[in-house]
């Protein structure tokens, strides 16, 4: 089935067609819920709510952008709407930083080049959370998703230039905060 | 080139969007400045890792569990 017969289908309130639509999308939308959460549980809700969004305003996608982009718009609003419960994973970056220490007693520790891959993930996905959300959304839409730039000022709603300096300010808030964990793992060895 | 004239273009640089020439006097300033090395290096690298991010999937549970709530908020909806 074509996109836009689906899209009309979904259109006309067919079930079936929203059904065949979430096989399609779920896996996308749950690891971009995931990537802005961390939690299973927040990356189900961001799912259903998604879905369910969908359902409801499927109405005003009018077919001049990729369903797509369309799509991420409404999965950033629901990751939104989860921000509130973002106290709660302040100690995310810290709890992992903990942990990672201890790899870093290792006197051949060298985060550049020996650090294993999953322990660096780890502390990245740590970071990612630590992102403010109006960066931490751009930032998954151009690393984790690895959209152009213009699709992702479509999805934010903005120009051009301010996608490019919410993905840019990210990436150097990132960086800050893996440097600071580079940094407390050399100092250990 | 100054240090903070890197910083200000260094999505810029890691995307290949500079021309060959601003390229190149960042390559030439990395050359001499071992603290923007450093930083471009350790900037670069954590993207990296960003990108390798596995990707997570919803357990059927999962999407069982949000296609009732689906049909249920449909329901409601008709009703």
């Amino acid at each position: 089935m074509s996109e836009q017969h689906l899209i009309e289908r979904m259109k006309n309130g067919d079930e079936e067609a929203f059904t065949q639509f979430f096989d399609q999308y779920r896996n996308t939308i749950y690891n971009f819920g995931i990537r802005f959460c961390g939690n299973p549980e927040d990356a189900s809700d961001i799912l259903q709510e998604t879905l369910i969004n969908t359902f409801k305003y499927i109405h005003n996608f009018k077919g001049n952008a990729k369903l797509t982009t369309w799509l991420y718009r409404v999965a950033s609003n629901a990751c939104l709407q989860k921000r509130r419960k973002e106290s709660g994973m302040e100690s995310s970056l810290d709890q992992l930083l903990e942990t990672s220490h201890e790899v870093g007693t290792d006197s051949s520790f060298h985060p550049q080049d020996k650090l294993e891959q999953k322990e660096a993930a780890k502390v990245i996905e740590g970071a990612i959370l630590k992102l403010p959300a109006d960066y931490r959304i751009p930032f998954l839409l151009r690393e984790v998703e690895r959209l152009p730039y213009q699709e992702i000022a479509d999805i934010l709603e903005s120009t051009l230039s301010n996608a490019k300096v919410r993905v840019h300010r990210a990436r150097l808030m990132l960086r800050e905060m893996v440097t600071e964990y580079f940094k407390g793992a050399s100092s250990e060895m | 080139m100054k240090c903070k004239e890197i910083l200000d273009i260094l999505s810029d640089y890691v995307d290949g969007e500079l021309a060959d020439e601003q390229c190149h006097r960042i390559q030439e300033h990395l050359k001499g400045c071992p603290g923007c090395l450093e930083f471009v290096e350790t900037f670069r690298r954590s993207l990296e890792i960003a990108h390798d991010l596995d990707e997570k999937h919803p357990s059927e549970d999962v999407c069982l569990s949000v296609l009732q709530a689906f049909r249920k908020s449909c329901e409601q909806k008709d009703s």
